[in-house]
């Protein structure tokens, strides 16, 4: 299979976002790697099925999905980084001077139903439409509208009952966490 | 810049959750004027905490991004291009 240049091109500037949507994933990044490494070339073995000028991003975004829950299902949990541990693993890392809130915030984000981390990931972070994240993930755009929501109000509980005054890099969004609670 | 970054993602999302509130007022015959986006009778978060979300999100997933691309990838995307070099 022989790709043209922009193609090519296309699917290398693509990698960061892979990798960022499969650590979210696995939430390791080795095995990320490995789930990235088995998309390109399970995307490379069908460009034929791609039509130039579509959503490439979306498309390798499908096939990365499809080889994670294909790879759960085989082999089970263990290729998933069990939810706890990986939270575990985050809490007992060291804060660094600065990042205390986002290491809460990778932890309470670990702790999110995978369904619903995935829908937050792709329209919070990857920058899909929820037509595009319905489309990665087989479902109706209500279905990961209502599992963005849930995802967003889950989060805002998480991290406001663990580390209630201390959210948010400012002092308004902490008030307005613990009002939310009220 | 990237804080710049993630608040017009937020706006991006704003627009897409309003669009689709739309479609669904519509879809169920409705006619009536469409709630107001900071009604939130529906649970929806005040939309700073949804700001303050968006922004750590994005935090934790450019600093995947930021990384620079592993030399295994662009190995990998030259074995594929040698091997489609030699079939044809």
């Amino acid at each position: 299979m022989t790709i043209s240049d922009s193609l090519r091109d296309d699917l290398l500037a693509s990698i960061p976002n892979l990798r960022a949507f499969a650590v979210s994933l696995c939430g390791n990044s080795e095995r990320a790697d490995d789930l990235v490494q088995e998309t390109l070339m399970k995307a490379w073995a069908k460009f034929d099925s791609f039509e130039e000028g579509t959503n490439l991003r979306a498309w390798l975004f499908t096939i990365l999905r499809n080889e994670f829950y294909s790879q759960v299902r085989k082999k089970g949990r263990e290729v998933e980084d069990a939810d706890g541990a990986y939270a575990a693993r985050l809490a007992s890392q060291p804060a660094q001077e600065g990042h205390m809130n986002l290491r809460d915030f990778r932890i309470a984000l670990a702790q999110l139903p995978d369904d619903q981390r995935e829908a937050l990931i792709l329209v919070g972070a990857s920058g899909f439409s929820y037509e595009e994240a319905a489309e990665i993930c087989q479902c109706a755009v209500g279905t990961i509208k209502s599992r963005v929501s849930r995802a967003r109000a889950r989060l805002s509980e998480i991290l406001a009952l663990e580390d209630g005054e201390s959210f948010g890099a400012d002092p308004v969004s902490a008030t307005v966490l613990s009002r939310s609670l009220a | 810049m990237e804080y710049a970054y993630a608040l017009r993602s937020e706006r991006f999302m704003a627009d897409h959750e309003e669009k689709d509130a739309g479609r669904r007022k519509a879809g169920t015959g409705g006619g009536g004027s469409r709630r107001a986006a900071t009604g939130g009778d529906d649970g929806e978060l005040d939309p700073r905490i949804q700001c303050e979300i968006g922004r750590q999100l994005r935090a934790v997933y450019d600093d995947v991004i930021s990384e620079p691309v592993p030399d295994r990838f662009l190995e990998l995307l030259h074995q594929l291009e040698k091997s489609a070099g030699k079939k044809c």
